[in-house]
């Protein structure tokens, strides 16, 4: 198990974000480079060793749906912004979520969109542990083209995970768009099949959106949730 | 010889019977019981179980399974649900090796059934009697003349179906039997309380007489174990999986019926995908399958070719195919020339091939031998109907599905014309539907069959 899922699973709590990108990175999903600042002093500090333009997101262990709160800021173009754009992220907290507990906020570089795809865990009541596969936004959330497959997975079922997909065209590219990379999102499935076996006591994780390009993906948003 | 045999073995092959509840009164089910097992020919000992004693069907019952002085190996209970307990203490103090509960009143009607199949569960547990049932339409095998059912039987063959539906079992009898095939053992699983799903799918890909192996499931028992012994079983025959209950109506239909609680549907997709197993998304899906698989074998790739005699059905099923994912290519300017050499000028060989319409029935093996050196992977003939020449033609496509290498299907669309012609295609292996959107359908599955068969999952474990 992953010293960090261990550390949370004693402590009977969920992870943070920033906890889960550490785990998602140590199975060699790639996750973009962050700081972790806790006051906007040191978020213009770290500002420097990123690239423009960033986002910083609030880190909250009650904060889980951040955009409801306004709790992610984006279009950071400079440090003076960064700086500011913190100390206007603790005035929205601070208003909106007064009772919860603040833990700094998530620097991080803003990434080009691409291609939105969900990877999720399930659990089923008598198979067990499954991984979750679907075309983000309205392919997943309205039309429902998701596809499962239980764990252990192997390299083929990754692979055939994403010919099921009904609407896999539009990984191919539209619309002047070229193909993503799946060779790419084939082995974060692959990898994100092992994180889930390896620590069993994972009771939901949801990676939404993964971000594919034409060459190489990001993980742009995760979740863990203990078992307790 | 066999040393150690399945311990289903007596279930499907008993030397000897007891009915309890066997009965003179053709109003009974205890009455249909004993005429189907009389009429089904079985060869061994027969023994009605009536408290009443006297003869049915002319032979001497017995107050009870005790008082039976030679060994029994399955018991047929058809009996009020208050007995079965009792009944099933007797044939565990007999040491009856198999035993099938007809009687409904278990799991199926709530909360005041469960607590009754609880009890059956429990008095069963850590016992070698393997119990079929309760709530279930009985059994039978084909190859052992018994039926020990109250559904229609079926003609004998080699589909063997494991069904959550006691009905279904005669429509699926009388369907496949329509089409010329025919059953190896037929099983209505009931309410599970001992004998699974998985138990029967072990038992049948074991079995030598059973060459498709086909389940109606509304849930799993076991379905980790379940899945498991697919994974292994589907390298020997392939197994088809109707499962209902996909929508919430439906669930809750299932409920009332079996008593069964289903997960989510979508993942039983995937898990099936991965242990090889072919599902069925409808009934005609199910029995175009169960057909289709018994004559063909696994198709290794999605380039196929179309051999037509008419435009129209050439372009619905190319259509179709497209549909179906399957790889639509032309074939090579040597191909194409060797087919101009006898075709008529205005015939299209780019495939789909329409040769136009002939009586040359030649034309149609000439055809597939020249294309199967194509690099494709299946071959799908559509003929509209041919009243004057069908036998000739069925001959000439029996010799070509023997001739080439590639599985080769067909659909004849005028079936009602020419029933015994599909009749004799069917006994000579080549599959036969009225349309090419059904033919591909089971195609496809083939394909899919043959991706797994070739995968190299195979060589890790799941579940």
């Amino acid at each position: 198990m992953h010293p960090i899922i261990q550390q949370a699973f004693n402590g009977k709590r969920d992870l943070l974000e920033p906890e889960c990108w550490e785990v998602l990175k140590s199975y060699d999903l790639p996750t973009p480079s962050y700081r972790w600042v806790l006051s906007s002093t040191q978020a213009k500090e770290s500002a420097l060793s990123l690239e423009f333009p960033m986002i910083l997101k609030v880190v909250s262990p009650d904060i889980i749906h951040k955009t409801d709160v306004g709790g992610i800021i984006m279009g950071l173009r400079n440090p003076d912004e960064v700086e500011a754009g913190y100390k206007e992220l603790e005035r929205i907290i601070q208003k909106k979520r007064p009772e919860s507990r603040w833990e700094g906020a998530i620097l991080v570089k803003q990434l080009p969109k691409g291609r939105e795809v969900i990877l999720g865990k399930f659990e089923d009541p008598q198979l067990g542990p499954a991984l979750m596969l679907g075309i983000g936004g309205i392919f997943t959330e309205i039309l429902g083209d998701v596809v499962f497959r239980l764990l252990p997975l192997t390299s083929f079922d990754a692979q055939e995970m994403v010919s099921d997909l009904k609407f896999r065209s539009v990984l191919q590219g539209t619309r002047g768009e070229g193909p993503v990379d799946i060779e790419a999102l084939y082995q974060a499935i692959f990898a994100f099949g092992r994180l889930i076996e390896e620590n069993p006591v994972i009771k939901e994780c949801d990676l939404n959106p993964i971000f594919l390009y034409e060459k190489g993906l990001y993980v742009v948003d995760a979740r863990m949730s203990i078992l307790r | 010889m066999e040393i150690l045999k399945h311990s289903l073995h007596p279930l499907f092959n008993p030397r000897s019977i007891a009915v309890v509840g066997a009965s003179s009164d053709p109003e009974k089910i205890g009455f249909l019981m004993m005429r189907h097992l009389l009429e089904g020919g079985f060869k061994g000992r027969l023994y009605p179980i009536n408290p009443k004693g006297g003869e049915v069907f002319e032979i001497p019952a017995f107050p009870s399974i005790l008082k039976i002085p030679d060994p029994i190996d399955l018991a047929i209970l058809v009996i009020p649900r208050n007995a079965i307990i009792p009944t099933v203490k007797e044939c565990l103090e007999k040491d009856v090796k198999a035993a099938v509960a007809l009687t409904a009143g278990f799991r199926e009607i709530g909360e005041e059934g469960d607590r009754a199949q609880d009890e059956l569960g429990l008095l069963l547990k850590g016992s070698r009697l393997r119990l079929l049932g309760p709530n279930c339409a009985g059994h039978l095998n084909n190859w052992s003349d018994l039926n020990a059912s109250i559904e229609l039987r079926p003609p004998k063959g080699h589909i063997s179906l494991v069904s959550q539906s006691g009905s279904l079992m005669s429509a699926f009898a009388s369907n496949i039997g329509m089409r010329g095939l025919g059953v190896a053992k037929s099983t209505s699983i009931g309410n599970k309380v001992n004998i699974s799903e998985a138990d029967l799918l072990e038992y049948l890909a074991d079995d030598e007489e059973t060459q498709v192996i086909s389940f109606y499931l509304e849930d799993l028992r076991e379905g980790r174990r379940f899945l498991k012994i697919a994974r292994s079983a589907s390298t020997k025959k392939p197994i088809v999986v109707l499962k209902a209950g996909r929508t919430k109506e439906g669930i809750r239909a299932t409920f009332s019926h079996t008593g069964a609680m289903a997960g989510e549907d979508r993942i039983l997709d995937g898990a099936f995908r991965q242990a090889g197993i072919l599902r069925a998304e409808t009934l005609d899906d199910f029995y175009d399958l169960c057909y289709g698989l018994s004559l063909s074998r696994p198709i290794y790739g999605n380039a196929i070719g179309i051999l037509s005699d008419a435009g129209g059905p050439g372009v619905i099923a190319t259509d179709a195919a497209v549909f179906q994912g399957f790889r639509i290519e032309a074939p090579s300017r040597e191909a194409q020339k060797d087919l101009r050499s006898f075709l008529p000028p205005i015939s299209s060989v780019m495939n789909p091939i329409d040769m136009t319409f002939t009586r040359e029935v030649t034309w149609y093996r000439r055809s597939l031998e020249i294309l199967s050196r194509e690099p494709w992977h299946s071959f799908l003939v559509t003929i509209p109907s041919h009243f004057k020449v069908k036998r000739e033609l069925a001959e000439t496509l029996i010799e070509g599905s023997r001739k080439i290498p590639q599985p080769l299907f067909v659909a004849w669309l005028s079936p009602w014309e020419i029933q015994e012609t599909l009749r004799y295609l069917t006994e000579h292996k080549v599959p036969v539907y009225p349309t090419p959107e059904r033919a591909l359908r089971v195609m496809e599955k083939l394909v899919q069959y043959g991706r797994w068969l070739r995968g190299p999952q195979r060589s890790k474990g799941s579940v």
